[in-house]
């Protein structure tokens, strides 16, 4: 055995060293590979639409319908200046028409995402938060977003509120409000 | 699957959720991960990499190469987007092995597999199973030589981003690497952001000058020149029936092989030992200028974590957006503060150790360049350079008179 | 030769491709960078349109068409984008294709090789050479970027564990304390006062004005705004105000209206997070005969003497609370009572009203609330009422000492109680209407069926306890029982608390019309109504006979009887 063997035998050994980190206890909440937004830590900066490395940002509004209150006058789909139920521009909220609104039984009203349109600016977000039930929130859409090593909307974020998920939880939920008795 | 919870932010909503007649909740469009491409990506990479050194060391056959560089190009550049990628891998180890989280078998295999291939056949990774190489490597036109010397002091780049973006993954910095990497807009396809122009820059740049991202910025390349040093199989250069034609100098634009230098004067001789030995005196002068250095450099790298920005903008009293959304958060602002003194310490500690090395990688360098070379007659090829692009076989006339033969 | 032609051909192909995706590259990356700014700015302008009042149609009409064209350009630039850039690696494909087309085919065109082979020696000492050059650059490069990214101080001043950020004022002199407060003698002075929100803990005794035929007695303006009512004690009124940035106390004459000092508070450790309707000086200043007590949504409480002296400031801890800080402090004897029920913590603090140190604080388990303490006096001793989201407690007032908690209340808690003979009175919507016996915590009775208000406090009156709402109506219930005996709706609704003065209940409305009502037994009777014609939502202050009135659009008005 040369020098050289027993050189190279010992930095195998180095490259395999990490691997005893497999043999660590996994932790609970795991950390994950993929990036998604913490909803309760999101300020709706805005930045989600701009610093996506793609041309059309891979976060998007998402809505937990099982937290909604199905309100007339939505906060999220209607800016608070002007109150007329209809869809005239000045009245949204949303700069993309991205919110379909469509009613269910009286008074309640459903609200919809059309995900084509939504460009992730979090503006329904922040509406939807001042004054309703927080049911909107942006999320990172699985399909859309390449994974890269290092987000750069994450890097923005002002808030710091994204983190890494694992691949079993790739969405993060804001729990339905409990019902008051 | 049960959908991650998280805090509700005030205590109760403030609408209750409506009890309906005949409306049904619909389901929200969340679609599941399909798979964990990570280990997917390990597989092929293993396949790539066993192709590529039976294609440089049995078929030695430039043609070969091309098509594993496209290959390589489409399937890790173009179909995988590059992201996540071994040259960046250490970043996450690092950070890892820092934050004493779980590293994922498939970043570390994806780390590892490279450095433990180019321990036994050299810098095949590079070749064409690496799409920042591949790329490189398709898109160059007309060679620019770059003069030894001056190659040899820009491959020291490498090395010092390598210890500065170990430092910043270490300290949640970032990975710089990931950040910055210059042909991700190109895998992508998406030029929306300013960097596409580092792309363009390097792309124009690589069409004349031979793999500028892989000789002076990759810092993975610095692992892969330590381990493809002491590699079983390596190019050689055969005594026997090499002619000087120096055709294969010319033919490598990576600087990979080098001239013979002869027998050498007493002069020559004299002036090289008093060269070393001034090199050696002067090593541990190096070392404390490197942790000089690395020290000085400390409060600028850690000036990039956000930590210490916000209590930089808090004591300046700006108001800045991040300012705002760390002021709803329940950290008080002792609890950021004490958070940010600790990482400065820690970045200081780190940046003058990590100074040392570059002092140390510096000397080396220098001294192994001192050295005389140890063919005097015929040419070598050094194998840390070697990025195994198979252009030296295309350019040696004995080659292609061997090719003809077995044909 | 065939096989140069076909080289030159490749060789043409290449540089045809090469221009082609440089002139596109260059023109997408143009266009992309142009079409940016207007992108944004278009949004901007959009936004800040829709800010302002839409009633008028051509604004409306405005803001729609903008908004119509700034989608539009906004999706069609990025399909323009898309599909530049999808030709741009198709091309980009094709260069690659051609260069390995050319480099597989093709041997590479080696020239003669330069110079006459190595000269290791003379690259020896050029890498030196360019060694120390790397060495002089590395050099400068760190000195550059040392000073455009490191600030002045290298490194976050260490400082000790108690800096918040705030600025201290080092000459401040610590003030001590060298006498004693009665309180019942407080509390009684306060009576002939207007010191605290909604007068004085005992019932007033100010007189009414002779008439409700006013006039404009004085008008001055208040630098800055503020939803905290304005408090009186002899011939000086007080109002806090704050912009985010500057919270401050201004002090007027109250028989010319003239200004007397304006104080600043020191800077406010960080601006709070508000919805316009709070402000940021939401909170009534207490005054007591030497001093006069302000509370900043910020957390800032700030102590001046009569001539705007600073005496002491205190910094509680950050407020963050939905909608803002709105909670008045209580004045009670020597004991400046802060509720500070926060998002996150719900503390109650009992300051020092001499040198500003927190006497006690009691942490409790309760929710975000904007209600304000009620002080009252059981068998001769000082107790603190606090109702907040979920819990109606009972503290000691020198010890801080919860005495009893009743789990009843929910919503968002706004309104404050009223306290007379041993019992609380309380109403909220959402939360809770009905009365408490302040000895023990039981509750005596409670009215779920009657629409309760949600920002006005309610208001006791002889057997009658009334209820102000936000939409106008009032509604009367029964002080012993709680039944509804009767309601009346007026125009405009009611953020203002009524009080009780002189016998009758004065109230002003949203729209600015100041009531003067006398409850019957069966119906409301409306004696007196002045319409001021501007916003109030503040509760007035008597003085002598005369009204003052904070406006929304912040102003100090003064009302006196026409004689």
């Amino acid at each position: 055995m040369t020098r050289r063997d027993l050189l190279r035998l010992g930095f195998l050994a180095v490259i395999t060293a990490p691997f005893a980190a497999l043999f660590r206890k996994r932790e609970e909440t795991g950390t994950g590979y993929f990036w998604q937004i913490d909803p309760d830590k999101c300020v709706q900066c805005g930045k989600c639409e701009t610093e996506c490395i793609l041309a059309q940002s891979a976060v998007k509004c998402v809505h937990q319908y099982a937290s909604c209150g199905y309100c007339l006058f939505c906060s999220g789909y209607y800016q608070d200046k002007r109150i007329e139920f209809n869809t005239a521009g000045e009245n949204m909220r949303c700069p993309t028409d991205a919110i379909i609104r469509t009613y269910v039984e009286d008074p309640y009203f459903e609200y919809k995402i059309d995900e084509g349109k939504c460009i992730g600016c979090g503006k329904c977000v922040k509406g939807c938060l001042a004054f309703g039930n927080g049911s909107l929130f942006l999320q990172v859409r699985r399909d859309l977003c390449r994974n890269c090593n290092e987000c750069r909307i994450a890097k923005a974020c002002p808030a710091d509120a994204f983190v890494r998920v694992p691949a079993d939880h790739p969405y993060i939920y804001r729990k339905p409000p409990e019902v008051k008795s | 699957m049960i959908p991650r919870l998280s805090l509700l932010f005030a205590a109760q909503a403030r609408f209750p959720a409506p009890e309906f007649e005949s409306y049904t909740l619909p389901k929200m469009s969340l679609e599941e991960l399909a798979s964990d491409s990570v280990l997917w990506r390990v597989l092929l990479l293993a396949v790539f990499l066993a192709a590529g050194t039976w294609s440089f060391y049995k078929l030695r056959s430039r043609k070969a190469l091309l098509a594993y560089s496209l290959a390589g190009l489409a399937v890790f550049g173009f179909i995988f987007a590059s992201c996540p990628c071994p040259v960046g891998m250490f970043q996450n180890i690092a950070e890892g092995i820092a934050n004493g989280s779980y590293i994922q078998p498939g970043v570390l295999l994806l780390f590892a597999l490279p450095l433990a291939v180019a321990l036994f056949a050299g810098r095949v990774f590079c070749g064409g199973a690496c799409p920042l190489g591949a790329i490189q490597e398709l898109l160059h036109w007309k060679s620019v030589f770059v003069p030894r010397p001056l190659d040899r002091i820009l491959r020291l780049i490498p090395a010092l981003l390598l210890l500065i973006f170990t430092v910043c993954a270490i300290f949640g910095i970032g990975f710089p690497l990931c950040y910055l990497e210059p042909y991700l807009p190109v895998f992508l396809l998406d030029f929306a952001t300013p960097f596409a122009i580092l792309s363009a820059v390097f792309l124009l740049v690589g069409l004349f000058v031979s793999r500028p991202f892989c000789r002076y910025v990759c810092p993975y390349g610095v692992l892969l020149r330590f381990f493809s040093y002491f590699s079983l199989l390596k190019p050689r250069i055969t005594s026997q029936e090499c002619v000087n034609c120096r055709l294969c100098e010319q033919g490598c634009p990576n600087g990979a092989i080098l001239p013979p230098e002869g027998a050498g004067s007493t002069s020559e001789h004299r002036s090289g030992f008093r060269r070393i030995s001034m090199l050696t005196a002067l090593i541990p002068f190096a070392l404390f200028a490197g942790g000089l250095f690395g020290y000085f450099c400390a409060p600028v790298l850690s000036s990039f974590h956000r930590d210490v920005r916000l209590v930089r903008e808090l004591d300046a009293g700006i108001r800045s957006e991040a300012v705002e959304a760390f002021e709803s958060t329940t950290t008080t602002r002792e609890e950021l503060r004490t958070r940010a003194v600790k990482l400065q310490n820690g970045i200081l500690l780190a940046s003058t150790a990590a100074g040392v090395l570059f002092g140390a990688v510096v000397m080396a360098e220098l001294i192994a360049e001192a050295r005389r070379r140890k063919e005097e007659e015929i040419y070598t090829i050094d194998p840390s350079l070697c990025f195994c692009c198979g252009r030296c076989y295309a350019a040696c006339p004995l080659e292609r008179k061997e090719k003809h033969h077995e044909k | 030769m065939r096989n140069d032609e076909i080289r030159r051909t490749l060789r043409f192909l290449q540089w045809t491709a090469l221009t082609f995706i440089l002139t596109l590259g260059l023109l997408l990356a143009y266009d992309m960078y142009r079409s940016r700014a207007p992108i944004k700015q278009a949004q901007d302008e959009l936004a800040a349109l829709k800010q302002q009042d839409l009633a008028d149609a051509k604004l409306s009409q405005t803001v729609r068409d903008l908004d119509y064209l700034y989608r539009s350009a906004y999706f069609q630039t990025k399909d323009k984008q898309r599909r530049g850039v999808l030709l741009l690696g198709i091309a980009f494909f094709v260069l690659c294709g051609l260069f390995g087309a050319e480099m597989f085919w093709f041997a590479p065109k080696l020239k003669v090789p330069r110079g006459t082979g190595a000269a290791p020696e003379k690259e020896r000492r050029q890498l030196l050479v360019f060694a120390s050059c790397g060495i002089v650059v590395l050099v400068v490069a760190l000195a550059v970027l040392r000073v455009t990214l490191v600030p002045a101080e290298k490194k976050p001043a260490r400082v000790a564990a108690g800096d918040t950020g705030k600025q201290t004022q080092p000459d401040e002199v610590k003030p001590v304390q060298t006498e004693t407060i009665d309180l019942a003698a407080a509390l009684e002075a306060e009576r002939t006062q207007w010191p605290q929100f909604r007068g004085s803990t005992l019932p007033n005794v100010n007189a009414l004005p002779a008439n409700w035929d006013f006039q404009e007695k004085w008008n001055s303006p208040v630098e800055l705004p503020g939803n905290g009512s304005p408090v009186v004690w002899d011939d000086l009124v007080f109002v806090s105000g704050s912009d985010g940035k500057t919270g401050a106390v201004s002090c007027y004459d109250a028989t010319t209206g003239a200004l007397k000092w304006k104080t600043e508070a020191p800077p406010a450790a960080h601006t709070p997070e508000i919805t316009e309707d709070t402000g940021y000086a939401a909170s009534t200043p207490c005054v007591d005969a030497k001093r006069v007590y302000a509370v900043f949504a910020s957390g800032d409480v700030l102590c001046l003497d009569h001539d705007g002296t600073t005496l002491w400031h205190k910094q509680l801890p950050d407020p963050v609370i939905m909608y803002g800080y709105a909670s008045s402090p209580l004045l009670m004897g020597d004991k400046l009572i802060v509720q500070y029920d926060l998002d996150e913590k719900q503390t109650i603090f009992a300051l020092n009203v001499f040198t500003g140190e927190i006497a006690w604080q009691t942490e409790r388990d309760a929710s975000a609330s904007w209600s304000s303490p009620k002080g009252l006096v059981v068998d001769g001793k000082g107790m603190v009422f606090t109702a907040g989201n979920r819990l109606a407690e009972l503290f000691d007032l020198e010890t801080g000492k919860q005495l009893w908690s009743q789990e009843c209340m929910g919503g968002e808690v706004a309104a404050s109680a009223s306290a007379r003979d041993g019992k609380i009175f309380f109403s909220n919507s959402g939360a809770f209407t009905g009365a408490f016996n302040a000895s023990d915590g039981t509750i005596i009775f409670r009215n779920d069926d009657s629409p309760a208000p949600d920002v006005a406090s309610a208001v006791l009156f002889g057997d009658l306890y009334l209820l102000f709402g936000s939409g106008g109506t009032i509604i009367a219930i029964d002080a012993a029982d709680g039944h509804e005996l009767y309601e009346e709706d007026l125009d405009n609704g009611f953020y203002s608390s009524p009080v009780t003065v002189g016998g009758k209940i004065v109230a002003v409305d949203m729209d600015g019309v100041l009531y003067e009502f006398e409850p019957g037994s069966e119906k409301l009777e409306t004696v007196g109504k002045y319409e001021l014609g501007k916003s109030v939502v503040c509760v007035p202050a008597f003085h002598k006979g005369n009204v003052i009135l904070r406006t929304k659009d912040s102003a100090l008005i003064c009302l006196e009887a026409k004689q």
